[in-house]
């Protein structure tokens, strides 16, 4: 089933004529259907589909130029708006709203040819790092349906691993696409704040928001990055993006790179399995011709705490009025989120922005240390099951979900490019993830390094059997 | 003063907790230098391409 091969696997077979894309579509079409217990999919969109694909057909039966994504089926998190569509962003309170615009990211896939399926499930205005959705229900992981698939990117982590699409957009304000990537056994990457538009996704915080490819593998996440990366009018963060060559990038090669291993903070709370696959990884790059140094990383609470406020501040401000008339349409954990943020003085807004530039430059100078990119855990322990992080004393919940997110939201605070992918698997079958942290544009360095990693050692290729296709 | 509706008044005494350790982590920081400005980290942005 041509839904089942990647990015380029299908763009290539597309280009070649062995497949049709409205074989390609159809295929990918019935494969998210056949999923339908993992609540991947938020609504698809198949008559409008299948016109997309038919079109690329017709483009290449006239010989015209394709685009480097023709014939490649996707679907993206649902909070990607498309003019005349309606997206719930997970939640009641913004369901049946049609918008009257398309994401810049949307408009760069259908002009690289890709065809857009319709929307993937995700967490309630994307406020979760677990796939948890008390509307709609929570995503289930493809490896197993007990565990958290990740989120708040979750339909496009499970539709993704159990390769029922081939990719998909995400978005990252603390660690949305790096969770669904590390739960689901997939290459996450969350680019630079500035790198790829957000315009014409829901904001949940501009300071921290970024939107970004899921894939099996960092080839396929290049070749994403390459169409939708770059400035654009349309959201002025992205003025100072240079124009970065992705898929160029994967030379192979990663001789004379400098890899951070940091201690300190990074090791708090860190399971022993993990550290092991995470010595494991770094081995396997110095194997490859990385230079391994060890770096102190200091204690996070700074960033951390910074990273928390400006959500929280940015999010209650767009949910203000919501938050007032309709606060019963919100889940309690999701609210939890969002509420302190009606409640910070405007001086620690406002200082958290001041400061922004300058603790980025710290943890660049100490966890980095010279070093060109930083190895760092993912989640730093097993996948909990959905229970764990539902069920239970609040304190309990709260601690749990801290500990998944403490090594992934402070990095968007500090605005930094990172990349997350599977490293090995735990005794329980479980994928087990790092990622790997950057200077701002390092975007082709993170995918040559995790492409080279995938080179040499295939977990990136193993699939759930229990969503098999 | 900040006057604060009576929603926004009972989320800020459900958060109090959370709110004060947040604060808290914040004060420990040194002053802030009177350079300071929101565009710090668009300028380290800027210097990233300068030497990429």
């Amino acid at each position: 089933m041509s839904a089942t091969l990647g990015v380029i696997a299908t763009a290539d077979a597309f280009a070649r004529g062995e497949i049709s894309a409205e074989a390609a579509t159809a295929a990918a079409l019935s494969r998210l259907h056949s999923i339908a217990n993992l609540n991947a999919i938020a609504a698809l969109n198949p008559d409008a589909a299948l016109e997309q694909a038919q079109a690329q057909d017709r483009a290449r039966a006239r010989g015209q130029t394709l685009g480097p994504l023709a014939g490649v089926p996707m679907a993206h998190k649902d909070l990607f708006f498309r003019k005349g569509r309606a997206s719930h962003c997970g939640s009641i309170i913004a369901a049946g709203a049609v918008s009257d615009t398309t994401a810049s990211v949307l408009t760069r896939l259908d002009e690289a040819g890709a065809i857009d399926l319709g929307t993937l499930h995700m967490a309630e205005f994307a406020l979760s790092p677990t796939g948890y959705n008390e509307h709609y229900g929570h995503g289930h992981n493809p490896w197993n349906p007990g565990h958290i698939c990740g989120g708040s990117s979750s339909g496009s982590g499970i539709a993704v691993a159990a390769r029922a699409i081939p990719a998909s957009l995400g978005t990252d304000t603390g660690g949305s696409l790096r969770h669904p990537a590390a739960a689901c056994g997939l290459t996450g990457l969350k680019p630079t704040h500035g790198a790829v538009s957000v315009a014409g996704a829901m904001a949940l915080s501009a300071t921290l928001d970024t939107v970004g490819p899921l894939a099996t593998n960092a080839r396929d996440a290049a070749r994403i990055m390459d169409v939708i990366a770059g400035e654009d009018r349309a959201d002025p963060t992205t003025a100072w993006a240079p124009v970065l060559h992705h898929e160029a990038a994967l030379t192979g090669q990663i001789g004379g790179l400098t890899l951070a291993r940091p201690r300190g903070y990074y090791e708090g709370e860190l399971d022993a399995t993990i550290a092991t696959a995470l010595n494991d990884a770094a081995a396997t790059l110095a194997g490859l011709g990385a230079t391994l140094v060890e770096t102190t990383a200091p204690e996070m609470a700074a960033a951390n705490a910074f990273a928390h406020l400006v959500m929280a501040v940015e999010a209650a401000t767009l949910h203000r009025h919501w938050l007032t008339t309709r606060p019963q349409d919100y889940a309690a954990q999701v609210r939890a989120r969002i509420e302190p943020g009606l409640c910070y003085p405007a001086t620690a807004y406002a200082g958290a922005l001041m400061r922004r530039g300058a603790l980025a430059r710290d943890w660049i100078e100490t966890v980095m240390g010279g070093a060109d990119l930083a190895l760092l855990p993912a989640f730093p322990i097993p996948l909990p099951t959905i229970a764990k992080t539902t069920e239970g004393a609040a304190q309990d919940v709260a601690r749990v979900i801290g500990t998944l997110t403490r090594n992934t939201r402070a990095i968007n605070y500090l605005g930094l490019p990172a990349i997350a992918f599977p490293i090995g698997f735990d005794e329980a079958g479980l994928p087990i993830a790092c990622q790997i942290v950057g200077r701002p544009w390092s975007e082709p360095l993170l995918l040559r390094i995790a492409d080279a990693f995938q080179q040499e050692i295939d977990f990136h290729t193993r699939q759930p059997e229990r969503a098999a296709p | 003063m900040i006057d604060r509706t009576e929603p926004q008044h009972d989320a800020c005494q459900r958060h109090a907790a959370l709110i004060a350790a947040t604060l808290a982590n914040i004060d420990a920081l040194p002053p802030l230098p009177f350079d300071a400005s929101p565009q710090g980290f668009a300028a380290l942005k800027a210097e990233g391409e300068q030497t990429r």
